[in-house]
């Protein structure tokens, strides 16, 4: 295993963000979600060596990244939630700035960025100063800089956030493109995100892993909670009081409902298969009393 | 997309072939500084602004009636140091935090600092780049100062004579006392608490101005002073008894010229060089902190 978690724990004052995380990580990629505030981004940057941790270790090739982080540095490609760029460069000089500071020679990082810049499909726009780019350009210079050093692990948190459905689309290619020799570690609230390209999945909530399987593991967990109905608007009302509803389509003839739940919760709902989505709301805990 | 686009060029280097961290981050500093077209009309306008000001001062000198019985020419070795002290220092000051004091706090307010910070790039290279840059940027301010009371004081002189021409040696004595030590200090104290506390630079550039300014005002008994206001209240004091001393025994059509020439001999300066030159090692002694305590993230959270 390249990456070991042991026994992780991250407080802020009373706030407890990581409870006792253990993960063991191969060159894969693994998706991991939860709801904001289940210390994804907190999980991260600890592997980032951007915070310490309260308690607990995590190891790199057997070596803790407390004691060595440089040998991690050195092999990590980070893509932050949030994240500003200097808007008075062209995404070509940013990314060489950023290819000088992880200490890549000129005539490699002159490549590199060339071929980066084709990779994100900048080609066009790449002599532009950043403060001309649309959001979904500047994200896509952020997956450049994280590639510079074809990095060994990849951290990308939320990625696909101001991406438009093809950049997405892009976007998901390319990481299942990269899962050879590395671990790269995606972070989203788009279930459909990982769904396209992880073949683990890590569920956080409160801190805590509640889930860490495959995706067709989580969906057979689901199986048999997840209804759907046709209903009026009085009752269909009345069930998202009582139950998870994870969708609702109005018709012309009602309202299709679908609900997870471990017994029917209507006698005209028919058990249907559950999605991705359905598992992931069923892992982090659905609000309804007596469920999982 | 393919997966055959992406085919990176291995990394195929030797670790010796890496670039020297701290020349990165200041060689790449200047160049984003200089990437910003505002930064050179920012430069231009201070030159412009420097001139001003010395043009100002002559044309009030011209027009009112000072206490001292005669002129003191900004272009003479005393009048350059009147001149660095009182009035192009005092503006400079309120220049300079601005300039040093976001060298790294820049990054936490545009959010660049995590992306940086998960970079192999070490700690004190990226401090030390950054302090580098932002001292060198304040050192071409003062250059652009040199520049401005040599290119005035070569304009007084070619428009009236009876203005000594500069001399070169004198007006960097002058600068290197009065002005390269204050640079020094202010970049390090700026940088460095702006670098310890990136989301209170604005209280820490203010902080320093009103410091200034304080020592304008109260610090002329000081044996130890930035501004050198100290070293002004001690050589012009000297400078007014030698021509009050002598001035009534001088015929008086060649009083100007008595005067212009007492004024051009420069003073001994050397016994302000460690009093001023101890403040700029404080300053750097500061960044030092810095680089020390530095945080590579901070947490709003934490």
């Amino acid at each position: 295993m390249e990456l070991i978690i042991e026994h992780l724990n991250k407080q802020y004052g009373r706030y407890e963000a990581l409870r006792d995380i253990s993960l063991s990580c191969g060159y894969e990629l693994i998706g991991l979600v939860g709801p904001n505030g289940a210390g994804k981004t907190t999980l991260m940057r600890i592997i980032a060596t951007l915070i310490p941790q309260t308690k607990g270790k995590v190891m790199w090739k057997g070596k803790d990244i407390r004691e060595d982080a440089q040998a991690i540095r050195q092999v990590l490609g980070y893509l932050p939630q949030e994240f500003g760029l200097y808007e008075e460069f062209s995404a070509r000089q940013f990314l060489r700035y950023l290819a000088a500071m992880k200490g890549l020679p000129d005539g490699l990082a002159r490549r590199r960025v060339d071929e980066l810049i084709e990779l994100v499909n900048l080609e066009k726009d790449a002599d532009r100063k950043l403060q001309t780019y649309s959001g979904g350009m500047k994200q896509r210079v952020g997956v450049a800089q994280a590639l510079l050093n074809d990095p060994e692990l990849l951290i990308v948190d939320e990625p696909t956030a101001g991406l438009d459905p093809a950049e997405r689309v892009r976007f998901r290619t390319l990481l299942s493109s990269l899962t050879t020799d590395r671990l790269v570690v995606l972070s989203t609230h788009i279930i459909g995100d990982v769904e396209a390209v992880a073949n683990r999945l890590v569920v956080l909530n409160h801190g805590q892993v509640v889930a860490d399987t495959t995706p067709g593991e989580l969906l057979q967990r689901a199986k048999g909670q997840v209804w759907s109905l046709s209903v009026d608007a009085a009752t269909a009302l009345q069930l998202q009081q009582r139950a998870l509803v994870s969708a609702m389509v109005q018709q012309p003839s009602g309202v299709l409902l679908r609900v997870i739940s471990l017994t029917s919760p209507h006698e005209r709902a028919v058990e249907v298969e559950p999605n991705l989505e359905d598992a992931y709301l069923l892992a982090i805990g659905a609000r309804e009393p007596g469920m999982v | 997309m393919t997966l055959k686009t992406f085919v990176l060029t291995k990394n195929d280097n030797a670790a010796g072939n890496r670039p020297l961290p701290l020349l990165s981050v200041w060689s790449w500093e200047i160049r984003r500084v200089f990437a910003k077209r505002l930064n050179w009309g920012f430069g231009l306008a201070s030159f412009i602004f420097f001139l001003g000001m010395l043009w100002f001062k002559h044309a009030w000198e011209m027009g009112t009636e000072t206490s001292f019985p005669f002129i003191l020419y900004g272009t003479s070795a005393i009048g350059m140091l009147y001149e660095f002290t009182v009035v192009l220092m005092l503006v400079f000051a309120f220049i300079l935090p601005f300039v040093v004091t976001e060298g790294v706090a820049r990054d936490y307010k545009n959010r660049s600092h995590e992306m940086l910070m998960a970079t192999p790039l070490p700690t004190s290279a990226y401090v030390w780049g950054r302090f580098l840059a932002v001292l060198t940027i304040g050192l071409a301010q003062a250059v652009l100062m040199l520049l401005a009371v040599l290119l005035m004081g070569s304009f007084l002189h070619l428009r009236n004579a009876v203005y000594p021409q500069p001399i070169l040696g004198n007006l960097i004595s002058a600068w290197g006392l009065i002005v390269i030590p204050p640079t020094l200090l202010i970049a390090g104290i700026g940088f460095s608490l702006g670098t310890l506390w990136p989301r209170k630079t604005r209280t820490i550039m203010l902080g320093i101005v009103i410091t200034w300014v304080l020592f304008y005002t109260v610090g002329q008994v000081l044996w130890i002073n930035p501004t050198g206001i100290n070293i002004i209240y001690n050589l012009i004091p000297q400078f007014i008894q030698t021509v009050e001393a002598n001035f009534a025994s001088i015929p008086v059509s060649q009083r100007d010229i008595w005067v212009g020439q007492l004024q051009a001999v420069s003073p001994n300066l050397g016994v302000w060089v460690l009093p001023q030159y101890s403040l700029a090692s404080f300053g750097i002694l500061l960044v030092l902190v810095a680089a020390i305590a530095f945080k590579r993230f901070r947490n709003e959270l934490e």
